[in-house]
């Protein structure tokens, strides 16, 4: 089988593609249209498809019912994607800067940066929701400088997620003194919250979620072009002419800004972007050019898949998310770790 | 420094805080007063009950968290030769956690039968700890990645906590204290019918002391000296587990004493011996103790969670501590 498709157009320009992560694109974006499909269509109301479709269709008018329905569900479904994409790429990036297959947002303390500056802004000054993401950005930042200065001189590959994890269990501490002042049941919603919740998303919440996303997805796929040297190690890429130093600090940045909103909307989703990346990684390959988008829609389609099942698979009870990825993400990592070193 | 003097002064500064703390408080009581109130109780003097029934109980289940813990991570970091490792840092605390909380929802258990959910979950928590650190190293035996297993293990087990609590948070509406980690001023109660098994645990790890020593030399060289590695190695597993499980019965998962008490231990007078032991189990004491007046004086008179206070600075502490460890094998 050949291995490379090449549009040209005229006899200048010339496009290879890779069959096999188009391939894998396009088969993960079906299977993405078809998720979101019946996270619109199931519920604790079931809908029919076609009512699905017509409410979809812009031509078509849905009845009133439909769209009443239509208003809570489409901006859950929205934000659940748009969050497992970024949250994916942010762990990729992650994994590309520290060279570890084990780099996630939650596990390097950043996405409990951002909580603890979401906290401390919405419950000491508080501050309005549109702030929030700000305030969480800044204080993932924050936390990812921290976290890569105290590692920046150690050699070792495990020791930057030591150092997050150190760093993360201390600002839950923080956040934990104020949270507990509320009772049992503003406990109860810190600790669905503390995991990843996608129970009180608006369509708010979903318009500001799209549009960090609508900037910095784009960048994050561009980068990804630049991101090759990186995997060579410090010192083979600076001698291919990147700048290493530069560049994996601007990706951390990025890494970031992209769980910033998240965090403020929906809260830390844990080994989200752990899970993506592996699966990414063994269906593409190391290419990061090819396995960004992968990574994204991965993400996209773990999240999505976690938030239908969850309000809908155990009805009236409803399990938040994030406790489905953690729970579901954990085993299947051990159990994928354990099948490949088997088949060694 | 010689072991007799380190001995000398943890218990002095043991002595001292348990004065300060049964005079601290939302009000400060003058030690004349807790004097009277040890020694000439007057049950109709308010004060003397506040001292009693609030100050001594507390202290009592401060006192016996701290030297449990302790106890625990010590015997722990001896014979995984792992100074990393600790109740907390091994998931222990979670899986109790999870364990108690699903047999109180499933089950309605009360009381005293909650041990038995939470020992169950300690040793489900350590074999998954295993499992995922040799997993994540590949079959190599590199200790960070035991950590990073207990990381993943805590998750795990915090997420199937919260997801409990989140079918019905009324029902453990008494519970937030104890599931963020406190002291309440009925703890004393549990404590009534556990502290036989920390006086035991502890009481073995003085008998056990020689052979675990001989340990952390290496499998190879304890092997030559006449002890049984593998045997040691599972009786003081199952020493460790159930000491930190009493502990996170009574007072919920309180983390980082028995991550911290045996690196001051070690700083100061070594860790090999049975003074040693003594020095740490008093040591995890005076820690418990003095977050536990932190915790009722910080923010006076409000209450801070000893379990939140002691986490905080916990985390600063292991943060220190990875960094140090890191540095060293770097160099």
């Amino acid at each position: 089988m050949r291995r490379h498709f090449t549009i040209r157009l005229g006899s200048a320009v010339h496009f290879p593609i890779d069959l096999r992560p188009a391939l894998v694109l396009a088969v993960l974006s079906i299977l993405l249209c078809i998720g979101m499909l019946y996270a619109l269509q199931l519920g604790s109301t079931a809908l029919s498809m076609n009512d699905v479709i017509r409410w979809l269709l812009p031509w078509q008018d849905a009845d009133a019912e439909t769209s009443a329905i239509m208003l809570l569900r489409w901006p859950r479904v929205t934000v659940a994607i748009l969050a497992g994409a970024m949250i994916a790429t942010s762990g990729y990036l992650l994994q590309v800067v520290s060279r570890n297959g084990l780099a996630d947002p939650g596990l390097l303390g950043i996405s409990q940066g951002g909580m603890a500056a979401v906290v401390i802004g919405a419950a000491l000054f508080g501050l309005s929701p549109a702030w929030l993401a700000f305030a969480s950005l800044a204080g993932g930042f924050a936390t990812a400088l921290f976290v890569m200065a105290l590692a920046w001189r150690l050699s070792s590959a495990t020791g930057l997620i030591l150092v997050g994890l150190a760093v993360g269990i201390a600002l839950s501490a923080a956040i934990e003194i104020i949270m507990v002042r509320g009772g049992i049941l503003q406990f109860a919603r810190w600790l669905a919250w503390s995991h990843g919740s996608l129970t009180s998303v608006s369509v708010g919440n979903a318009g500001m979620v799209a549009l960090w996303a609508a900037v910095l997805l784009p960048l994050s796929l561009i980068a990804s072009g630049q991101m090759m040297p990186l995997l060579l190690g410090h010192e083979q890429a600076a001698g291919i002419g990147a700048s290493p130093r530069r560049l994996s600090l601007l990706l951390t940045m990025m890494a970031a800004a992209l769980v910033a909103p998240i965090v403020a909307a929906v809260g830390p989703i844990s080994f989200l972007g752990l899970i993506a990346g592996h699966i990414a990684r063994t269906l593409v390959g190391e290419r990061p050019g090819a396995v960004m988008p992968v990574a994204m829609l991965c993400g996209a389609l773990i999240l999505l898949i976690a938030d239908t099942v969850g309000r809908t698979l155990f009805l009236p009870v409803i399990v938040p998310a994030g406790i489905l990825v953690s729970i579901a993400g954990v085993l299947a990592f051990l159990i994928a770790a354990r099948l490949s070193r088997s088949s060694r | 420094m010689k072991a007799g003097l380190g001995l000398v002064l943890v218990a002095m500064a043991f002595f001292l805080l348990c004065c300060l703390h049964l005079s601290a408080g939302a009000r400060f009581s003058a030690p004349s007063l807790v004097f009277d109130a040890l020694f000439d109780h007057d049950p109709r003097n308010y004060q003397h009950v506040v001292v009693i029934k609030q100050r001594l109980t507390r202290l009592v289940v401060a006192g016996y968290a701290g030297a449990v813990l302790a106890v625990s991570g010590l015997l722990l970091q001896k014979i995984l030769r792992n100074d990393l490792v600790s109740p907390s840092t091994l998931g222990i605390n979670s899986g109790a956690v999870a364990f108690v909380v699903f047999g109180i929802y499933l089950f309605g258990l009360t009381g005293a039968a909650l041990f038995w959910p939470a020992l169950l979950g300690g040793f489900a928590a350590v074999a998954v700890a295993f499992l995922a650190a040799g997993l994540v190293s590949k079959g190599g035996r590199d200790p960070l990645s035991l950590i990073l297993g207990g990381a993943m293990t805590a998750t795990l087990f915090s997420s199937a906590t919260t997801f409990a609590i989140s079918l019905d948070p009324d029902l453990f509406g008494n519970l937030m204290g104890w599931l963020v980690g406190d002291i309440g001023n009925f703890d004393y109660q549990p404590l009534a019918w556990l502290w036989p098994i920390g006086l035991a645990g502890i009481g073995f790890a003085f008998f056990l002391c020689r052979q675990i020593d001989l340990l952390t030399l290496g499998t190879e060289q304890a092997a030559t000296l006449g002890a049984d590695p593998r045997l040691v190695r599972a009786g003081t597993l199952a020493l460790a587990i159930p000491l930190a499980i009493s502990a996170v019965c009574v007072v919920g998962p309180i983390g980082f004493v028995g991550l911290v008490a045996p690196h001051i231990t070690r700083l100061l007078i070594g860790e090999t011996g049975r003074p040693a032991l003594a020095f740490c189990t008093l040591c995890g004491a005076v820690i418990v103790i003095a977050a536990d007046i932190a915790a009722r004086t910080l923010l006076a008179p409000q209450l801070l969670q000893v379990g939140t206070v002691m986490a905080l600075c916990g985390g600063i502490a292991f943060l220190v501590i990875v960094v140090a460890t890191l540095r060293r094998r770097a160099a």
